[in-house]
């Protein structure tokens, strides 16, 4: 808090020393979100920039410091992939595999399974998952009702076992021995 | 409780997150429903690998240090140092700012849309319409709360815009010595600037300053043309309302201030989307304006609502401190959006606005609240 203070104050030492206190914070979140080494940095960049011109304006009275930074992260973040229509870029080729069991097995495959969900399902999944947020200050977070985080953790799971499954089905049905195609 | 009841609740059971009493329910359910205890199992194994692959991605990731150098000399860059002039944007600002927030909407619709069109005011075609035939006092351009603008980023080229006169020149302020370019996006102008800053071309006449208790006055003002409705009340209005809201939004109330009408929708976090019904002539003007709509580079594209040219403006023209002339600074917070289109069916034009953060409300969540309406 008193880091908090000073950078408040103008104190250039303290926003220094914030920025290598809660820099892996932002940077994570913005590399789950955004699944890019390069666009992280821009982000941290831009987040702490905008931090920096907002500590004036906030009040701990409010929100934690860490709820204030996640928020603008996210924010950022959601706004950056729309802007720019970044793809979520799967990072392997998907082996050919014949079960939910396996695929869930496999980091890679759930991997690209993640990279295809909505901003707004990857970012619950980032909070609670990666941050161990519980699911009140994620809705604080994302200015959103402890239901629809529920409801969103929901159906990002439920989406990522679809696809999954869906992934898990062969490309083509092969015809049964001694069933003739007419 | 039956299966379909219960599996809503499962994720939130495993996280912990819910109460003692859907707790009791679920363990319940679980000891005598072998389909749904196959379900947790999997639902385990899926949460497991999600923190597995996450931690996984950003085990060895860390920033260069080269960020904090560049962010550095960014900062060192600012107008005034680092912390000069944040600090003097926001003395003052935050006083008004609440009530800054509440008028943008209207600002907004005041600036793009003309209040001359009386002949064919929405007012006549609405039952109970009788609302002062006032707006509030508007300055040039829309002015936001006290938050400070952030640096435009590069955002898309809307191919689909039109460029009309392209020799305006800016009046004052830094904008790395180019002008503005009028453009025309889906019938409506727009003073698009190549900087970071934005605002009008030529000098406008400063509007007095209020002070809180005239900012109060016209607060309450405001709030008096407010009247509680209904989205079913508000479906049997002539001009055709938005059907589908983002989740958690709800229609609370109507402003009808004569040459139009504005919806709210709002969460209960407060935040906003704003609906605007403008009459207009099937056979005139897309849409009555003012004058253009600065924004910067970038801000406003292109996009279509069931089949016809929409504009969608990402951001807004941060007037807050400049009257009477002089540059804003363009804040391309993902809180702002602002679209307008015509009606495919009515003789309406229509505008939707959101003050709500972009996972409440994104730039395609509006587009599919514009496209909702019959």
């Amino acid at each position: 808090m008193d880091l908090i203070r000073r950078s408040q104050a103008g104190d250039a030492d303290a926003f220094a020393a914030l920025y290598q206190q809660y820099k892996n914070l932002v940077y994570k979140t913005a590399y789950l979100m955004l699944n890019s080494t390069e666009e992280a940095e821009d982000a941290l960049q831009e987040v702490f920039l905008q931090v920096h011109r907002s500590l004036p304006s906030y009040q701990p009275d409010k929100a934690a410091f860490t709820t204030w930074l996640y928020r603008v992260t996210v924010n950022h973040c959601l706004n950056r992939r729309r802007k720019r229509r970044l793809p979520m870029l799967p990072l392997t080729e998907r082996p050919a595999s014949a079960s939910i069991e396996t695929h869930v097995m496999n980091r890679k495959d759930m991997a690209q399974a993640l990279s295809g969900l909505s901003e707004k399902l990857r970012a619950v999944l980032v909070l609670r998952y990666y941050w161990d947020l519980p699911y009140a200050d994620i809705a604080q977070i994302l200015e959103i009702p402890v239901g629809t985080v529920k409801s969103r953790l929901d159906l990002a799971l439920r989406a990522l076992r679809a696809e999954l499954v869906r992934e898990s089905a062969p490309p083509f049905r092969t015809a049964p021995e001694g069933e003739v195609a007419k | 409780m039956n299966c379909r009841e219960v599996q809503p609740l499962l994720v939130a059971y495993l996280d912990g997150e819910v109460t003692p009493s859907e707790q009791e329910l679920v363990q319940a359910h679980l000891a005598e429903c072998e389909d749904c205890r196959e379900e947790v199992a999997l639902l385990t194994v899926l949460q497991q690998q999600v923190r597995r692959t996450l931690r996984g991605e950003v085990e060895e990731a860390a920033p260069s240090p080269e960020v904090w150098e560049q962010l550095q000399a960014r900062l060192t860059r600012e107008e005034g140092g680092p912390m000069k002039r944040v600090h003097q944007f926001f003395t003052g600002a935050q006083a008004v700012a609440g009530v800054a927030v509440i008028l943008l909407l209207a600002l907004v619709a005041v600036l793009v849309l003309s209040p001359d069109r009386r002949a064919s005011t929405a007012a006549s075609q609405i039952p109970n319409a009788g609302a002062a035939d006032t707006v509030p006092a508007a300055p040039p351009a829309p002015a936001v709360d006290a938050a400070a603008p952030a640096p435009a980023s590069a955002g898309e080229p809307s191919g689909a815009e039109e460029t009309d006169s392209p020799d305006a020149q800016p009046p004052t302020g830094d904008n790395r010595g180019a002008g503005p370019e009028m453009r025309t996006v889906a019938g409506l102008r727009y003073l698009v600037w190549p900087g970071t800053q934005c605002g009008q071309d030529h000098p406008v006449e400063p509007m007095p300053t209020p002070n809180e208790e005239e900012l109060q006055e016209q607060l309450e003002q405001f709030h008096a043309q407010e009247q509680p409705i209904t989205l079913e009340e508000a479906q049997a209005l002539p001009f055709g309302v938005p059907a589908w809201a983002p989740e958690g939004f709800e229609l609370k109330t109507m402003r009808d201030v004569g040459t139009m009408v504005f919806l709210t929708w709002k969460d209960s976090y407060q935040q906003s989307i704003s609906f605007i019904a403008v009459p207009f002539e099937p056979n005139g003007m897309p849409m009555p304006q003012r004058g253009p709509i600065p924004v910067v580079e970038g801000a406003v594209q292109e996009v279509e609502v069931n089949g016809r040219p929409a504009a969608l403006l990402l951001g807004i023209c941060n007037m807050s401190g400049v009257n009477g002339g002089g540059l804003g600074f363009w804040d391309d917070r993902d809180t702002y959006a602002h679209m307008n289109w015509t009606s495919t069916t009515r003789p309406f034009s229509y505008s939707l606005s959101k003050h709500a953060n972009e996972i409440s409300v994104s730039a395609e969540d509006l587009i599919q609240m514009a496209e909702s309406v019959p």
